[in-house]
């Protein structure tokens, strides 16, 4: 595997990941600024907006025909959020050339397009075309109603609301219903030409074959590009713990409680925070899989997970109603029984095996070295998976002990089942 | 051990693999992948949550079981008289996880070092049950708890509905886990039963892919795998009429936007027949429902659907085959309205070719990505085993399907008076 890093202009640069493995290239451009709320729906629908149409194939439809044509090439435009900052991206993927049936320059035909979307998108005098624009705000309105399907995800997402309040990254990731109603085509694509100028700008390209002028490209694109001003990323933005621990309940019409818990905690390293975690909840072999659920059944799953950036450890359960609070306690019990250190030296080594089989095996998907060439860059951190791995061997179990005490619990969520929301 | 051993290549990809009869009964699948970190190992049999009624060669009755207990077994098997397979997994690194659905049940693990050590895991404990009075009533609260929280799930109940609707007899129509009644109903003397019905290496299956090393494979498999006789299993599925039960059904949960599945029930096949069929029926419901069709895009403009619309790979097994698509809609009769009279009119009139043939070059593109996954090869080999036919047959068999097949298959195959419409509202 080779990596190279390019810079293309101002806040720009080109990353890329030749591996002769794999059988499709894969292109991602990550757009990256500090969150500012009251932009969020308009910043998420511009970029919706991109991969659905261009000036060239401008409707679903036609785009549609263009990707199938591509032997179904993925064009998509995720969005996630590190720390307070927003990375709205397009990535697109196609089986590599050496794979086409009739010698098609697929990887060409890619570059191409993604530069079509970011660059010539469906727009007509100043605004996005009236019509996708139209479809795509129904589509982001259904995603923020919709958010209700999946209640472990929607009782993680008021969780965050609750431990995150007053900070950027509790406001709702696609704005609120009523933000995106008042959006209009011309609004939202001066927004995306705002976005262009604010954005630090990421792009991954990982494949098994070197892309030809695919940096020479970027760099005219963006060139066009008048004031670019990237601003900086605050990635670490850790939450303050609340004085008092918030408790939120919610009433709804469910057959299974959701229990969230968010702790915090100052001055944690990023590699025993994560190791605490696979010890406390974060494994199959964790104290909370073992406990609260093999030994005392009160559920079918309770984990945890570390939210990078946030100093904020989530756990979360779904579990009967009249064992909620015998499982909030239960949790408590496991916290003060690693801060006691009564846990094994086996369970920390094991911990420590899961983190090192799960770095070793970065490199065998296109997007985990992306995910992890990114990790590097948004951590600050250039070391490399060996020595991020000798990190892992070189902690202690004081090391997870200093993690445990340092946490204290600040949000209580709790979705009832049972009412009427 | 002896073995009978085949190397199968793709005539397509040029992706090959290696399948060994053991001399136990097991049959097992190895893709040596060089270049890759990751190994990624399934050890499967063929019974899941459809297999409730079922006799050994000699017996005279059937057993019948309650529901959900292929999947209890599977949770209760992690456990051993010695200590939890998770505690001995967690020893290697390895991320262990299992399955169970309709028609298998599934052990798994990944990797990226100590294989050989978590293979030999993943042999001994999925072959050594141990089952009491006490750890079994100990896993009744976990389950009923992965019930609820399946039943809060509008996706799940939506499907389960659809199958309701549309199955009389068929055991797919019952919930992979059971339900909190049925599982009470679950004993020790019952989970060996089952064990030792269907956990028989000549109903199971061995597949392996990625950093491996397929003579250090084979060499732990003679070493642990336990000679076992056939037993000659027979099961029995009660009578199933051609017809759904009824076209429609309802049900409310807390959602933001009601969803709805759109089924058809179609002639069960087995085999090569099968893939082939499933193919063909992938393709046609994307020619004729998917992003790029004009029914697609109607319902789009007139928003009536949006990017959560999409048909379902075909939903097939032993005696059942469903093609579905589904979606969010706040007019769901209209929408199944609009779906049939575009699959009518397709039926009257054809569809586009060039379509078809583009669809295929997806279809094409789709297979050549999974080829280039540890664990999607893995699952490959194993579908293919329990398919019954060999890896590669659905790579292979589709440049052989033509326009004129799916024209066929749209006009003999799929009845649209036997559909269901299942929706979950707010």
């Amino acid at each position: 595997m080779k990596e190279t890093t390019q810079n293309l202009g101002k806040g720009m640069d080109l990353v890329q990941i030749i591996e002769p493995k794999f059988k499709t290239n894969t292109i991602m451009v990550m757009l990256l600024v500090p969150i500012v709320p009251e932009k969020n729906a308009s910043y998420v629908l511009a970029q919706s907006m991109l991969t659905q149409s261009c000036r060239k194939y401008p409707d679903n439809a036609a785009m549609t025909v263009k990707l199938d044509d591509m032997y179904g090439a993925g064009l998509s435009a995720p969005v996630s959020v590190n720390g307070s900052v927003m990375s709205l991206s397009v990535r697109g993927s196609v089986i590599a050339n050496q794979c086409a049936l009739h010698g098609e320059d697929l990887l060409g035909e890619m570059t191409d397009l993604m530069l079509d979307c970011l660059f010539d998108p469906n727009v007509r005098d100043g605004a996005f075309d009236a019509n996708e624009f139209r479809i795509q705000r129904k589509e982001l309105l259904d995603s923020i109603q919709a958010e209700i399907n999946n209640k472990r995800g929607y009782a993680m997402l008021r969780a965050r609301q609750t431990a995150f309040v007053n900070e950027p990254d509790a406001y709702p990731l696609y704005g609120s219903q009523e933000e995106v109603e008042a959006l209009t085509p011309e609004g939202v694509y001066a927004a995306y030409q705002e976005l262009l100028r604010r954005a630090v700008v990421r792009v991954y390209y990982v494949g098994s074959e070197e892309p030809a002028g695919l940096s020479e490209k970027l760099t005219a694109a963006f060139s066009q590009i008048k004031d670019r001003a990237p601003e900086a990323l605050p990635f670490e933005a850790p939450s303050p713990c609340k004085s008092e621990c918030a408790h939120v309940t919610e009433q709804m019409d469910v057959s299974q409680s959701k229990l969230v818990l968010a702790f915090k905690g100052e001055n944690i390293p990023g590699e025993a925070f994560r190791l605490f975690s696979a010890v406390f909840g974060g494994t199959p072999f964790s104290m909370l899989f073992t406990n609260v659920r093999e030994k005392m059944s009160l559920c079918y799953y309770c984990a945890s997970r570390v939210i990078e950036g946030k100093a904020t450890l989530i756990v979360d359960s779904g579990v009967e109603l009249a064992n909620a609070e015998k499982t909030h306690e239960a949790v408590l019990a496991q916290l003060e029984a690693v801060r006691n250190g009564e846990f094994t030296d086996e369970l920390v080594e094991n911990a420590k095996r899961f983190m090192v089989n799960i770095l070793r095996g970065i490199g065998d998907t296109p997007m985990s070295c992306i995910a992890e060439a990114y990790q590097r860059f948004y951590r600050h951190d250039d070391a490399d998976v060996e020595e991020r791995i000798q990190r892992y061997q070189a902690l202690t179990r004081e090391d997870i002990i200093a993690a445990a005490k340092a946490l204290r619990e600040d949000t209580v969520y709790l979705m009832q089942q049972g009412g009427t929301k | 051990m002896s073995r009978e051993q085949e190397i199968i290549t793709s005539t397509q990809t040029g992706s090959h693999c290696l399948h060994v009869r053991h001399e136990t009964g097991l049959d097992i699948y190895i893709m040596e992948m060089p270049g890759y970190h990751s190994s990624f190992a399934l050890f499967g049999t063929k019974y899941g949550s459809i297999n409730t009624r079922f006799r050994l060669k000699g017996e005279e009755n059937y057993t019948e079981v309650p529901e959900g207990i292929a999947h209890y077994l599977e949770h209760k098997l992690f456990e051993n008289e010695d200590c939890d397979a998770f505690v001995q997994y967690a020893r290697t690194g390895a991320n262990a996880n299992a399955y169970t659905s309709f028609d298998r049940t599934a052990y798994l693990f990944g990797c990226s070092e100590n294989f050989a050590e978590s293979l030999q895991i993943l042999l001994s404990f999925v072959q050594e049950p141990y089952f009491t009075k006490e750890t079994v009533d100990k896993e009744q609260g976990i389950i009923a708890q992965e019930i609820r929280m399946n039943n809060d799930e509008p996706g799940w109940r939506v499907f389960f509905n659809m199958l309701k609707a549309m199955y009389h007899n068929h055991p797919v129509r019952i919930d992979i886990a059971g339900t909190e009644e049925s599982i009470k109903k679950i004993d020790a003397d019952l989970l060996y039963k089952c064990y030792n019905t269907f956990y028989n290496l000549h109903n199971m299956v061995l597949s392996v892919a990625g950093n491996v090393n397929a003579e250090e494979v084979l060499a732990l498999c003679d070493k642990l795998l336990r000679p076992c006789e056939d037993q000659g299993l027979e099961e029995l599925y009660a009578e199933e009429p051609q017809t759904v039960v009824r076209n429609f059904v309802e049900d409310t949960l807390p959602v933001g936007v009601p969803i709805f599945n759109l089924g058809f029930k179609l002639r069960p096949q087995s085999g090569m027949e099968l893939v082939r069929s499933e193919l063909i029926a992938s393709a046609l419901l994307e020619v004729l429902l998917g992003p790029s069709s004009k029914l697609y895009n109607d319902l789009l403009n007139e928003g009536l659907i949006n990017s959560e619309f999409e048909a379902d790979s075909p939903f097939t097994g032993d005696n059942y085959f469903v093609l579905s698509c589904g979606g969010e809609t706040t007019e769901p009769e209209q929408v199944r309205d609009r779906i049939l009279a575009a699959l009518e009119e397709a039926k009257q009139n054809g569809f586009d070719r060039e379509s078809f043939e583009r669809i295929k070059k997806v279809h094409y593109g789709s297979m050549v990505r999974s080829d280039a996954v540890v664990e999607e090869n893995a699952s490959m080999m194993l579908n293919a085993y329990m398919a019954g036919v060999k890896p590669f047959s659905s790579v292979d068999t589709l440049a052989s399907i033509t326009y004129e097949d799916a024209l066929r298959f749209l006009r003999e195959e799929l009845d649209l008076s036997q559909h269901v419409l299942s929706v979950v509202h707010g």
